[in-house]
């Protein structure tokens, strides 16, 4: 995945930073349709059922309750996976540069780093970190070739509540779109995803940076 | 329109009407010689209905909604579920009830979605699309059949006393919609060429602008997202008739995507974009499905295609066309037909000044920025007819202050009036309708239009105010408008430019076309940011010369660091420096004023 | 051969034409400084030179090669760093951050203490975010930044705009001693007293022409040209 980032951000999306956003949607749009074709056609269209890896198998008693063993071992790797990422980011060189390249891209420049390899390394690492987590969450949802647009759209809820160019902020709001997800199943479970919209739709309007979000990314 | 898109044949007046009546008129004797069957003709023409209401609101307006399907299945379940539970029994009546229905849902969704732009709206459509997919599915399914939808819509009949006409499936069906598609064209069309329709172009355009020349942007874009709302639930409830039964996949988020994907392939901007492109893409996904047995392909080609269409070129198969042949390229009848209506114009009722009573003037006018003071404590007052120069070097607040002035940015202390009432917090679009308004230091043109259509939008605001809902009116019977524009076209010395885009015109010729914006708003009061900003000897003598012209019947201040211009132009001066006035007089007196050489020339005093 | 040759450029911004056949020379330990009114050019040729905007014609040659047309980061490996008005300190990093990021691509560097040495404050603050300092503060750090890249020429955009008088004065106290260290500068102020005080060449812009050339002596004594093209 980290190749298909790389390949992408070079051949197509560098010349999109420029075009006006509407321009952006459309092409990573259709970009995201022809991966899916392509996987469908090299694949196969039918849903595939994929067991956890045997060590991680079967259920675990908690106490209180007992659940799934992959579930929590999911649980495990999303958390240090986060971490990982936050210690890259903060407490590395190339993280800074990217955090400085996504406050003043044309600063770094002037200070003599090619931002631009920076914007690929960024792209090609979202494409890098999709992928894995399709691969983590497969034993979970089973496999097809269109799993990805089920989760987009909670994805960009989870950015949008969390806050826009915050790492925090997407951990705060993941966190908050599981609960709201749980809370209202108690509820109802079929108004789950629903609230989690109408959540969504209130945050834009009333506070568009989101919770934690850097204010002034339109 | 000469942004390139759409060929002059959608400009000359009901040719492009005509010649889409003689083509679908021949549809059902060529069709059968192709082998295409009634029912995928019906198909394109429902998407392209659908696609008339979205390319208004995406090609003309610039805003990209991922949520049409809502208004779709909206309309189209409720014209189905009045027929289908006998509650109306015409079938035309329960479609006008299901287009209603969606324009009122539209106009719902439309305070909400349109208070964000670019991608947070198109992810809020795409949320409340959602949303509706998910009532259909489960809380009101008692009412739309949940995932079974609504079977057994009936055809429509149309009883004219002396005949009873039967729309069956098959040919029959296909000219009852053919005539709605039709109709839809027509009004789609007059839509696009009214006064909203090119004010809408603009708001794409520029909607900054578009909004300090006096439109009231936030209303005209709520105004295109009910009209496509409205396309959608009447192309919806067709769907039900077409199938005689109503789907739930007319609210799922494809039927949204194959809409974007089908405007984008014909082309956006066009109106008959969205036809073509549901064209392609249903013939495609029969030969490619049926024709050579590839189940994957079709999906995967039409991506392809939308892809490279995006990158490379981005106006569509229309677009595309008229590029390649130029007779088919714009032509210079911008506003044809134009029957001139003389008579009597209602021009702003201007509320007259009293006697020594400044026209302009700001009181103790302040702005913060968090620690940063901008401006402090301004005392202000132009008489009018006066032209007021304001200098001061870099950091004195100038821009901040002039941004007050035209309700761009909201002052932190202070009062402005006008005419004696005041206007501190009207906000850009009412100042600049009262008569108040600003030309640009750096270029805030319509780039897509030309010299002409850049003209008419501020002209259109003057004669129209800041929203009005003529949208099937001809441009060409707004009264007065073709003089007002041609008199501003003279007076810019721009007339033999007129029909140029804007992208082909020289740097000075830009620069006047930013006055010429400012000054088509009819104001009393003219405010230019550094009109002669980046200009060439030459060019600064005409700007100069030009600023002479405007100044008759009108009060001008302007801010320049052009010191030769301003104190040859300018009656009195204003000196700011470091958010204050230092000192205000006449040329020669700024000129003797030693705080002023001070101001310029010392700062500091090193220790 | 100077240090910084540049030969009769034309810089636009968009379509709008700033500079008209600018043209000047650095040599090395110079301190040149560039003068004018708000909109003469100024800063348009400090991005020009940095290859922020790439000329339309002309040469700009550096060392004895030509840099005209390059990207930024490219010119700043060949020992041009350029302090803009803004001063574009990295808000969400640190000081010491600012400063290391800068030292990244540097082939030749100032060790970090001599920085500080330079500037005390900014000792002081080491860990504090960029948000969280004072206006003279985040100048300095825009200055040591550049600094710290051991740059062979250092262009300053209005570095004293906006700073209290006491500020200012410790700021020129630095910029002249940075001058008798024998950095080579290149000053664009509108604060007149300010940049005379540093230089001993100095070019008048006006309109985005050069006006006027000459040393800072010559020009202290041409009452009328000063008027004329900086004054009002």
């Amino acid at each position: 995945m980290l190749a298909v980032g790389l390949i992408l951000e070079r051949g197509i999306i560098r010349y999109f930073y420029s075009r006006p956003a509407e321009d952006q949607i459309l092409v990573t749009f259709g970009i995201g349709i022809v991966i899916v074709e392509l996987v469908r056609a090299a694949f196969g269209n039918l849903s595939k059922m994929v067991p956890p890896p045997a060590a991680l198998a079967g259920i675990t008693p908690m106490g209180f309750l007992i659940y799934p063993t992959y579930r929590i071992a999911v649980s495990g790797i999303a958390a240090v996976t986060l971490v990982v990422l936050y210690l890259v980011l903060y407490r590395t060189r190339i993280g800074m540069v990217v955090r400085a390249g996504i406050e003043d891209a044309l600063m770094v420049n002037m200070l003599g780093i090619n931002v631009y390899r920076v914007f690929l390394l960024v792209f090609g690492i979202g494409a890098m970190a999709a992928g894995f987590a399709g691969i983590i969450n497969a034993p979970v949802v089973s496999l097809t070739p269109d799993m990805g647009d089920n989760i987009l759209v909670e994805t960009f809820v989870v950015v949008v509540i969390g806050g826009v160019g915050s790492f925090f902020g997407a951990v705060v709001g993941g966190l908050l779109s599981g609960e709201i997800l749980s809370l209202t199943s108690m509820v109802n479970p079929a108004y789950s995803e629903v609230m989690l919209f109408v959540i969504m739709t209130l945050v834009l309007v009333v506070r568009p940076q989101g919770l934690l979000g850097v204010q002034g990314r339109e | 329109m000469s942004d390139g898109v759409g060929a002059s044949l959608l400009r000359r007046p009901w040719l492009a009407e005509g010649v889409t009546v003689v083509i679908l008129a021949l549809v059902p004797s060529v069709a059968p010689i192709v082998g295409v069957d009634p029912d995928l003709m019906g198909r394109i023409l429902i998407w392209g209905l659908f696609g008339l209401g979205f390319d208004l609101l995406f090609g003309y307006t610039g805003l990209l909604s991922f949520g049409q399907s809502a208004f779709f299945g909206t309309g189209g379940f409720i014209a189905a579920y009045l027929l289908t539970q006998n509650l109306i029994g015409n079938v035309l009546l329960a479609l006008a009830i299901g287009t209603i229905g969606a324009a009122v849902v539209g106009v719902a969704v439309g305070l909400i979605a349109l208070r964000r732009t670019g991608i947070y709206f198109a992810m809020i459509t795409v949320a409340i699309a959602e949303t509706f997919f998910f009532l259909e599915n489960s809380p009101l399914s008692a009412w739309t059949g949940g995932e079974n939808g609504l079977p057994g819509v009936p055809n429509p009949q149309f009883n004219l006393g002396f005949v009873v006409i039967k729309i069956g499936s098959g040919w029959s069906m296909y000219w009852f919609l053919a005539v709605v598609f039709v109709l839809g064209f027509v009004v789609a069309r007059r839509i696009a060429r009214s006064p909203v329709g090119r004010v809408l172009s603009a708001i794409r355009d520029n909607p900054l602008r578009a909004a300090a020349v006096g439109h009231a942007v936030h209303a005209y874009k709520l105004t295109a997202f009910t009209v496509a709302a409205a396309y959608a639930g009447l192309a919806g409830g067709l769907l039900g008739i077409l199938q005689g039964y109503m789907p739930p996949e007319a609210f799922s988020f494809d039927t949204s995507g194959q809409l974007v994907i089908q405007t984008v392939i014909g082309g956006a901007g066009t109106l008959i974009g969205p036809t073509i492109g549901a064209a392609v893409w249903l013939f495609a996904h029969d030969i490619l499905l049926y024709g050579l047995g590839l189940e994957v392909s079709w999906r995967l080609g039409l991506g392809i295609i939308f892809v490279l269409l995006v990158c490379l070129l981005r106006r569509g198969i229309v677009g595309g066309v008229t590029a390649l042949v130029p007779r088919l390229g714009p032509s210079p009848e911008v506003l044809a037909p134009i029957i001139p209506i003389s008579g009597e114009r209602e021009r702003r009722r201007q509320i007259p000044v009293a006697n020594g009573q400044p026209i302009l003037e700001a009181r103790g006018l302040s702005k913060r920025y968090g620690g940063l003071i901008a401006n402090s404590n301004i005392d202000f007052a132009v008489a009018e007819g006066e032209l007021r120069g304001i200098i001061g070097p870099n950091g004195a607040g100038k821009s901040t202050f002039f941004k007050m002035l035209t309700g761009e940015v909201a002052p932190t202390e202070g009062q402005i009036f006008f005419r004696g009432h005041e206007i501190t917090h009207r906000g850009v679009t009412e100042v600049c309708q009262i008569g108040l308004s600003k030309s640009y230091q750096i270029n805030q043109l319509f780039v897509k239009l030309t010299v002409r259509e850049n003209l008419l939008i501020p002209a259109l605001a003057e004669s129209r105010g800041r929203f009005r809902l003529d949208l099937l009116r001809g441009i060409g019977r707004v009264p007065g408008l073709e003089d007002d524009v041609e008199q501003t076209l003279a007076l810019l010395d721009l007339t033999s430019r007129a029909d140029v885009p804007v992208a082909d015109l020289a740097y000075g010729e830009k620069r006047r076309l930013e006055i010429g914006l400012a000054l088509a708003t009819a104001p009393s009061v003219l405010l230019l940011d550094e009109p002669l900003a980046g200009m060439a000897p030459q060019e600064r003598a005409e700007t100069v010369r030009l600023l002479r012209k405007i100044r008759d019947g009108r009060t001008v201040v302007l801010v320049e660091h052009d010191m030769d211009a301003v104190f040859d132009l300018a009656e009195r001066i204003t000196v700011l420096y470091e958010g204050r006035v230092l000192a205000e007089g006449s040329p020669s007196e700024i000129q003797a004023n030693n705080f002023v050489q001070d101001a310029y020339l010392g700062g500091v005093h090193a220790a | 051969m100077s240090l910084l040759e540049v030969d009769s450029i034309n810089s636009y911004y968009g379509d709008s034409h700033i500079l008209f056949d600018v043209s000047l020379r650095v040599e090395q330990h110079e301190v040149v400084a560039l003068l004018g009114r708000n909109g003469a050019g100024k800063t348009t040729t400090l991005k020009t030179l940095m290859g922020v905007i790439g000329p339309r014609s002309g040469t700009i040659r550096f060392d004895g090669e030509r840099i005209d047309g390059q990207p930024p980061f490219e010119i700043a490996r060949r020992g041009v760093q350029l302090v803009p008005e803004e001063r574009r300190i990295f808000g969400s990093l640190s000081v010491a951050e600012n400063l290391e990021l800068a030292t990244i691509t540097a082939s030749d560097r100032w060790p970090v203490e001599r920085v500080y040495d330079m500037f005390p404050r900014l000792a002081e603050r080491s860990r504090s975010r960029g948000t969280d300092l004072s206006g003279g503060e985040q100048q300095m750090l825009a200055i040591a930044r550049a600094l710290i890249r051991n740059p062979k020429i250092i262009l300053l955009d209005e570095p004293f705009e906006g700073l209290a008088p006491i500020v200012v004065r410790d700021l020129l106290a630095v910029c002249r001693r940075l001058a008798e260290e024998g950095q080579t500068i290149v000053v664009v102020e509108q604060n007149i007293a300010a940049a005379l005080a540093m230089a001993q060449r100095c070019y008048i812009l006006n309109n985005g022409h050069v006006v006027y050339q000459g040393t800072v002596d010559a020009l202290n004594a041409a009452h009328d040209v000063m008027t004329r093209y900086l004054g009002v």
